[in-house]
């Protein structure tokens, strides 16, 4: 049964806020879900399912509420832009909605990031104008890398379920977690309100591309979740269990830090296939990590968001990011990444 | 009274012997024509008496639904009841922002930061505490970094930290990897957990003499040609699949439904245009399954206008 109808659902609320009949400063407690799987650019089968079970597993104590759930053709590309931003853009209403705490997409990427170009160093990388690059380890014995650049990320959706489009939420018009408290240091206006984005994609980031790639998108959101493969030609599986391998570190302990919970769920996933490098899977077809990236005025607030913010406390709005002084990230890779680093010099 | 308990045990004894002679006729070979050194898996739950977690003096016990949890002073063991897992979750770090040098300190103190010792340390700790051995049959580290910069000088990944190891023991009866098992521990600087989660069902006999019959079936490049034919006439996609491995899989650890165990025939299918990898699981006929905690809700969502 369809239920009330997206934008009137979002003028009641309006129009209940201008009266005074809801608080200014509720609490963020919502849980949005966006996935698809019906995709004509190559379907999938484990999105749903796997923001069903996160939010499942989410909903089944106490603490948090049941947002938005989009799935298939009803997940827009103006789910994940800003009105501020790019004309036209609805993350108001879907993705970055006043009271919601945690929105998460899971769907299919790009890997764009990625070049089979071979180097040994990063000055061996051809420059791309505009970009970064770098020399991302591919194999140890001869050591040797491939070519990455800091290309803008995408979500992909399929509106029509004819055409694949992208979001870039990179360098487009997205930006994440705007609201009165946050304030407006990034150009987006106030009307956000997630404190929390997943990104359950492919190619999700490209290693040492964070500043590029992520730091327009923040807006106020205190974090961002994502997969990160780390070898050329390894990506992120399609598994139904992620989600909820995260939500079972809220279930267990809702003390816990959400940060270290992302990035340690990876060891709760199962499925994908082994990586050069040792160990591989949970999740991941070959080499990949977990990563967690928050973005603060200073120091010492990033790391606290980054590493110590709890699942209570994410609920808070007063822990909002108010600027965009310092990068922090967390994350767990599925094989030994210390001993086998991402970079050739 | 002693005198029956005496007979009982020795009743028990003498029936537990039996138990491998009976089975004996029934033994089936691997694809190398070997014995079967797994006729099944053995359910193992971890808990709380069993686990290096450091509870603290002054831990409780809490039950909400499926959830048995005991609270301790630094994380919370968690049973799931319905599924048997256990998951060890640390508390976050106490108070507001920090210097990161008080962070660090805060943070729990890794044990080494040699992988191969951490390995073996968990090991002896997880098949000390009753994870089947003969089930055992390698082991993994995932890894834990940290790191970050001012935003607007452009970070530099290298800063990036090594925070902790976890080592994972893999599963497989007969070498046949048991995808959905997991055992993982982290030890601190005094030996003890600050995580760890352990999943480890009941594998049956029958699923188990299934694997190893797909996979003797498939050891001939002739037989699995003929079954990745008849698999991709239903799905063309697989054309582009890349080699697979037999496997048993089961649903996951938090899975409420019933539980599933399949033998499997286990492919990754690269999209060849956008993004995530799928991966393919072919039952004995070639027929693509899915487990019970892969299928789709029946919720909708709420109807969007333009």
């Amino acid at each position: 049964m369809h239920l009330i109808k997206k934008h009137g659902q979002s003028a009641i609320t309006a129009a209940l806020f201008c009266i005074g009949l809801l608080p200014a400063q509720a609490a963020e407690t919502g849980i949005t879900i966006e996935a698809v799987d019906a995709y004509s650019c190559g379907a999938l089968s484990n999105d749903i399912p796997n923001v069903d079970n996160f939010r499942t597993r989410m909903l089944s104590i106490g603490g948090y509420t049941a947002g938005l759930r989009y799935v298939n053709g009803l997940v827009y590309p103006t789910d994940f832009t800003d009105p501020q931003v790019l004309s036209g853009g609805a993350d108001t209403f879907n993705f970055d909605r006043t009271g919601d705490a945690i929105a998460y997409f899971s769907g299919h990427g790009t890997c764009d990031d990625q070049t089979n170009t071979a180097c040994t160093t990063n000055a061996g990388c051809p420059t791309v104008a505009g970009l970064q690059k770098q020399c991302l380890r591919f194999t140890d014995s001869p050591l040797t890398g491939r070519c990455v650049y800091s290309r803008p990320r995408n979500i992909v959706v399929d509106k029509t379920g004819s055409s694949c489009q992208l979001v870039n939420y990179s360098t487009g018009g997205v930006r994440w977690g705007e609201d009165p408290t946050a304030g407006t240091w990034a150009g987006a206006g106030t009307n956000g309100g997630i404190n929390l984005a997943i990104i359950d994609n492919s190619c999700g980031i490209t290693p040492g591309m964070y500043i590029p790639q992520l730091l327009k998108t923040f807006a106020g959101v205190s974090s961002i979740a994502l997969i990160m493969p780390t070898r050329v030609g390894s990506d992120t599986a399609d598994v139904a269990n992620r989600g909820r391998a995260f939500a079972d570190r809220y279930v267990a302990n809702v003390n816990s830090a959400v940060g270290p919970s992302w990035t340690s769920a990876i060891n709760s996933v199962t499925g994908g296939s082994s990586c050069a490098f040792g160990g591989g899977s949970h999740g991941v077809v070959g080499c990949g990590a977990h990563i967690y990236v928050s973005l603060e005025v200073n120091q010492a607030r990033a790391e606290w968001a980054n590493r110590t913010e709890s699942w209570v406390q994410l609920r808070n709005e007063a822990n909002d990011g108010i600027g965009s002084g310092w990068m922090s990230w967390l994350y767990t890779c599925n094989y030994d990444c210390n001993n086998h680093p991402f970079f050739l010099p | 009274m002693k005198l029956n308990s005496v007979n009982i045990c020795l009743l028990l004894a003498l029936g537990t012997l039996q138990i491998p002679l009976a089975m004996a006729d029934d033994l089936e070979l691997q694809a190398d024509n070997t014995p079967l050194l797994n006729t099944e898996g053995f359910k193992y739950v971890h808990s709380v008496e069993k686990s290096r977690f450091n509870q603290g003096i002054a831990a409780q016990r809490e039950t909400e639904g499926p959830y048995l949890r005991v609270v301790g002073d630094k994380g919370v063991f968690m049973e799931d009841t319905v599924t048997g897992a256990t998951l060890l979750v640390p508390n976050a770090v106490a108070g507001g922002p920090k210097s990161t040098a008080a962070l660090r300190a805060d943070l729990p103190q890794f044990l080494t930061d040699n992988p191969d010792k951490h390995s073996a340390a968990v090991k002896v700790y997880l098949l000390g505490a009753g994870i089947p051995a003969n089930e055992v049959s390698g082991m993994h580290v995932t890894t834990t970094m940290g790191g970050g910069g001012p935003a607007l000088a452009g970070v530099q990944p290298a800063e990036s930290k090594l925070l902790w190891y976890t080592t994972h023991l893999e599963r497989s009866l007969n070498g046949i990897p048991v995808e959905g098992s997991f055992a993982f521990a982290t030890l601190d600087s005094q030996g003890k957990s600050f995580t760890e989660g352990v999943y480890w069902p009941a594998i049956s006999a029958q699923v188990v003499r299934k694997a190893v019959a797909l996979k003797r079936k498939l050891s001939s490049p002739a037989a699995l040609q003929q079954f990745m034919g008849s698999a991709k006439a239903v799905r063309s996609d697989l054309a582009g699949a890349e080699a697979g491995e037999v496997k048993i899989v089961h649903t996951s650890a938090g899975h409420h439904g019933d539980f599933e165990a399949q033998a499997v025939y286990s492919l990754v299918v690269r999209n060849t245009g956008l993004g995530k990898a799928q991966i393919v699981r072919l039952d004995e006929t070639g027929a693509p399954i899915t487990l019970g905690d892969e299928v789709k809700m029946a919720t909708k969502s709420v109807m969007k206008v333009q």
